[in-house]
């Protein structure tokens, strides 16, 4: 039996919608697992594209990003507020303690002045190349980065330090021209080489996508407990030595976690150091007098 | 002619705008709101968006559009390039024969469709997370991400609803 006209045209039209749109979803379905293999070795071109990208969204980023800062800010604000006395006693201590360590600290500078002239010796300090504003926190379930608005227009290289006011937050990873991606040192793919800053042992820092880092490669009599500071050792030159990242916090059998100091919960302003521009200063000399 | 020349213009607009829309989404959740230790916190935006619009709108949602959106989101995010396209071009395929379903049942049914797809994408998101890490990780960030972007679904499905009043059927 003949088919009516408008059918057969249906027919044809489902006949050739159907394969059209199996094709399609097979075609980009395999183009999508190619991109996800090629992201495994790394891939150059990858890497520019993700730099591109970073660059072109860097502007839409830093404008979204201010009121939301602002925003952040109020509410923190409102928090403050309502505990304000608490707060001005706590900060009260807090000032007479540092006073007293400050004390400390200038005692020991000239003793380290000293001893440094007499052994010839010279002091070693990264310097601060650009502090950059956070202006977008990118990531997923498995990935702990934030942008920064500095990118090599601003001297921004790969494989530099970032620190905020309190200690470590990671290493650039992909620097364009106006932005950078930060690896945060909580990422699983954060390794730092470590030291301890009492017992002086080395390890390896590890992120593992989690609040705590995992210290690691620790020697079989290392001297650790809960309390002690987490240095960077400088070692493999990717950190500058003495940078503190954090304070162990647990100590088991087969396990040291470490909290870091870096206040990741709420970057805004972060400095980028340049290690590998530091002077190889000679000791500055201060006094008390001086600045008394 | 000039009637003519307006539908071209209007059709172009109303195939682009649910791509602006959620792209703004995307950039939104991108800034720095939150803390930076909170990225699995944050519902995947894109394929509410894929579920949603294959559902009630496929004619926007060519598949296409959906692999270039997964890429924006990939590059964004700065995690692996292709695993959100790959979740993403699986959302038509996998809803092709079901969208009347779901078109003509309530909307808790189409959660509970919702629910399924992110159960796949979260196993998919953490085998490939895996694979790249090269080592065993544990499932939960992914499953979190998931649970966040189911919980945000009415949400979002009442955005892009309103979205689609608004501007596509204009």
């Amino acid at each position: 039996m003949a088919e009516p006209a408008h059918r057969k045209g249906a027919t044809r039209q489902k006949l050739f919608r159907k394969p059209t749109k199996k094709f399609g979803f097979g075609f980009f379905f395999a183009i999508s697992l190619t991109l996800i293999v090629i992201n495994t070795v790394n891939s150059p071109v990858l890497v520019s594209l993700r730099k591109e990208a970073a660059d072109l969204s860097a502007p839409v980023l830093e404008t979204l990003s201010v009121p939301a800062i602002y925003l952040r800010r109020f509410v923190n604000n409102l928090g403050d507020l309502a505990d304000l006395r608490d707060q001005n006693n706590r900060l009260l201590e807090e000032n007479r303690r540092l006073k007293d360590w400050q004390r400390l600290a200038d005692l020991l500078e000239i003793e380290n002045s000293r001893l440094r002239e007499v052994l010839n010796a010279k002091l070693v300090r990264p310097q601060t190349l650009v502090t950059a504003r956070v202006i977008a926190v990118v990531g997923g379930p498995f990935v702990r980065s934030v942008l920064l608005n500095a990118g090599s227009d601003e001297g921004v290289r790969e494989g530099l330090s970032v620190v905020d006011q309190n200690g470590v937050v990671g290493q650039t990873v992909e620097v364009g021209r106006r932005a950078a991606r930060v690896l945060l040192l909580t990422d699983f793919n954060s390794r730092i080489p470590v030291r301890l800053g009492r017992s002086k042992d080395n390890g390896i820092l590890r992120g593992r996508n989690e609040d705590l880092l995992d210290l690691d490669f620790l020697p079989v009599s290392a001297d650790v407990v809960t309390g002690d500071k987490v240095l960077t050792s400088g070692d493999g030159g990717l950190f500058p030595p003495g940078l503190l990242i954090g304070i162990v916090t647990s100590v088991g059998s087969d396990h040291v976690k470490v909290r870091p100091v870096a206040d990741l919960k709420a970057l805004e302003f972060v400095r980028i150091l340049d290690f590998s521009a530091s002077e190889m200063e000679p000791a500055p000399q201060v006094s008390i007098e001086e600045e008394s | 002619m000039p009637a003519k020349a307006d539908n071209i213009v209007v059709s172009a607009v109303q195939s682009i705008a649910p791509f602006v829309l959620v792209f703004l989404l995307l950039l939104v959740t991108r800034v720095p709101f939150r803390a930076s230790d909170m990225s699995m916190y944050v519902p995947l935006i894109s394929l509410s968006f894929a579920f949603y619009f294959t559902i009630h709108r496929p004619r926007f949602t060519p598949i296409l559009s959906l692999f270039l959106l997964g890429l924006a989101d990939d590059f964004l995010a700065g995690g692996v390039i292709g695993l959100t396209s790959l979740i993403l071009v699986s959302v038509p395929a996998l809803l092709l024969n079901q969208r009347r379903f779901f078109r003509n049942r309530s909307f808790v049914v189409a959660w509970a469709g919702f629910a399924l797809v992110c159960l796949g994408a979260s196993a998919v998101i953490w085998l490939v997370e895996a694979f790249r890490i090269g080592a065993p990780i544990s499932p939960f960030p992914a499953i979190v991400q998931m649970a966040m972007t189911l919980l945000a679904y009415p949400v979002l499905s009442w955005i892009f609803g309103t979205f689609e009043r608004m501007v596509l059927r204009s």
